[in-house]
């Protein structure tokens, strides 16, 4: 009779033992796949954006390390992007919808052969006695990923004749269950030349 | 003395005869002089701002500010009866619709449809022309009037906004004074309603416009800035203007997108279709 108490105590141990080790597993079982960090998502996507001068032409003329920035930007997008970016210049107007990653790849290509001394830095807020913060905004897509925003301040020179203009503006991105970005909108207001005063 | 001046004179004739003859357009052709134009629309509709339109729908933006060398236009769309002839010289096909293959009875005045882009070529190679090129089309068609909505203007529409309560819609609330064939039953004969400034007619209304080029909807981002020729290849052709079959521009929507200026159709180069015809340029 003590004898089978014994058995039949030692067995619900060992099932809640199983039951304990089942449940562990299956709650560490979302933690496999990182979650997207969206603070880490925007300061990546500025490094690489801002990255886009960082080559120099040869003595002989060839671009050394422009293909590699290019393709390092290129990276972080899923092939059918949807993208709405600024003019690129004073002979267009209204906004630039680049679709597929061919077409935004050009984009791409122009910033780096367009323009120098990138400096696109997010935008901190202050508020009574505290440091400012870069603040990202960020919300779950209903179709997986997530969409984060930021405002920026788009600092630049122009390669052709080194003038230097600068811009507040906004990005928008979305970024597909697999990391990659699916959609951008990168808004920038009007464009102010910065002179010596 | 008197052999110089005499000379002279008949120099300066000849270099003003020559002049003349290089300036003077080809019979029912505009030149349209070289010079800078906004190519594509350079404002925002309220279908944007409310997003309702599909971004793979969005064609005619960025604007670019494009130059074009001078060139000629046909003034008039190609007529049945100008196509009659052409079908008479070279054995062309007639368009289905003509019965027996001659044009019905007080149609020779309308503009030729049914036709597709390679008869279209056809026609033009064999009237020693070509078809425009779409932004030649576009800076015809704007008749000198940049960034405004239609081929006559904005000053047509009627400025009701205010009351619409829609600042950027710039809808019409009257039909009345339409200077173009849309919303109708068939074409008209060409040249029925007031040229625009360029002294054409038709650019828009009465049927849409084949033009040279292939059509890609992301070409505008990177267009070529001087004399572009369209992409180098495609599945379709450019298709501009539009026809006696599309909707007026309406009261509540403002300008659409099929009968502006700026605003870009394609079709595929076999199609034959009712609403679609051409001019020539060279």
């Amino acid at each position: 009779m003590h004898r089978s108490i014994l058995i039949v105590i030692s067995t619900l141990i060992a099932l809640g033992t199983v039951f304990e080790f089942r449940a562990q597993t299956t709650q560490q079982a979302p933690a496999a796949k990182p979650a997207l960090d969206p603070a880490k998502l925007a300061e990546d996507w500025m490094t690489r954006l801002n990255a886009l001068d960082d080559w120099y032409l040869s003595v002989d003329g060839k671009e050394v390390g422009r293909d590699e920035v290019v393709n390092k930007m290129m990276e972080l997008y899923a092939r059918d992007v949807i993208a709405e970016v600024p003019p690129h210049d004073e002979e267009q107007i209204g906004p630039v919808l680049l679709r597929g990653t061919a077409n935004f790849k050009k984009w791409v290509d122009k910033i780096s052969r367009t323009q120098v001394k990138l400096l696109y830095i997010q935008k901190r807020q202050t508020k009574k006695q505290f440091e400012g913060e870069k603040l990202v905004y960020s919300t779950p897509l209903p179709w997986g990923g997530v969409g984060i925003s930021f405002e920026i301040i788009a600092a630049y020179s122009r390669r052709e004749d080194r003038r230097k203009f600068m811009a507040p503006g906004s990005v928008f991105l979305q970024y597909g269950v697999d990391g990659k970005i699916e959609r951008l909108r990168l808004y920038l207001s009007e464009h102010a030349e910065v002179v010596a005063l | 003395m008197k052999s110089r001046i005499t000379l002279t004179i008949l120099c300066l004739v000849c270099a003003a005869l020559s002049l003349a003859a290089q300036t003077a357009a080809p019979q029912n052709m505009v030149q349209i002089t070289a010079g800078k134009f906004w190519m594509g629309r350079a404002y925002t509709l309220y279908v944007d701002s409310a997003d309702l339109v599909p971004l793979d729908k969005l064609d005619d933006r960025p604007a670019n500010n494009i130059y074009l060398d001078a060139f000629y236009i046909d003034k008039y769309e190609v007529t049945n009866a100008d196509y009659a002839m052409f079908v008479q010289a070279t054995d062309a096909k007639p368009p289905w619709h003509w019965p027996q293959g001659k044009i019905a009875k007080g149609k020779e005045r309308l503009p030729v449809y049914n036709v597709n882009w390679f008869e279209a070529t056809a026609y033009c190679k064999w009237a020693g022309k070509r078809l425009p090129t779409e932004a030649e089309w576009e800076k015809a068609a704007r008749g000198g009037l940049d960034r405004n909505h239609y081929a006559w203007g904005d000053a047509e529409v009627d400025t009701g906004e205010v009351r619409l309560g829609a600042p950027q819609s710039a809808g019409r609330t009257t039909d009345d004074s339409l200077p173009a064939n849309l919303d109708g039953t068939d074409a008209l004969p060409v040249g029925s309603f007031r040229p625009n400034g360029y002294g054409l007619y038709d650019m828009i209304g009465n049927v849409r416009e084949w033009t040279n080029d292939w059509y890609d909807a992301n070409y505008y981002a990177f267009m070529p800035k001087k004399n572009p020729q369209g992409p180098e290849t495609g599945r379709y052709r450019s298709v501009r203007g539009s026809g006696w079959l599309d909707a007026p521009p309406n009261a509540i929507g403002g300008p659409t997108d099929n009968n502006t200026v700026d605003s870009r159709d394609f079709s595929d180069s076999e199609l034959r279709a009712t609403t679609i015809g051409f001019r020539c340029a060279k």
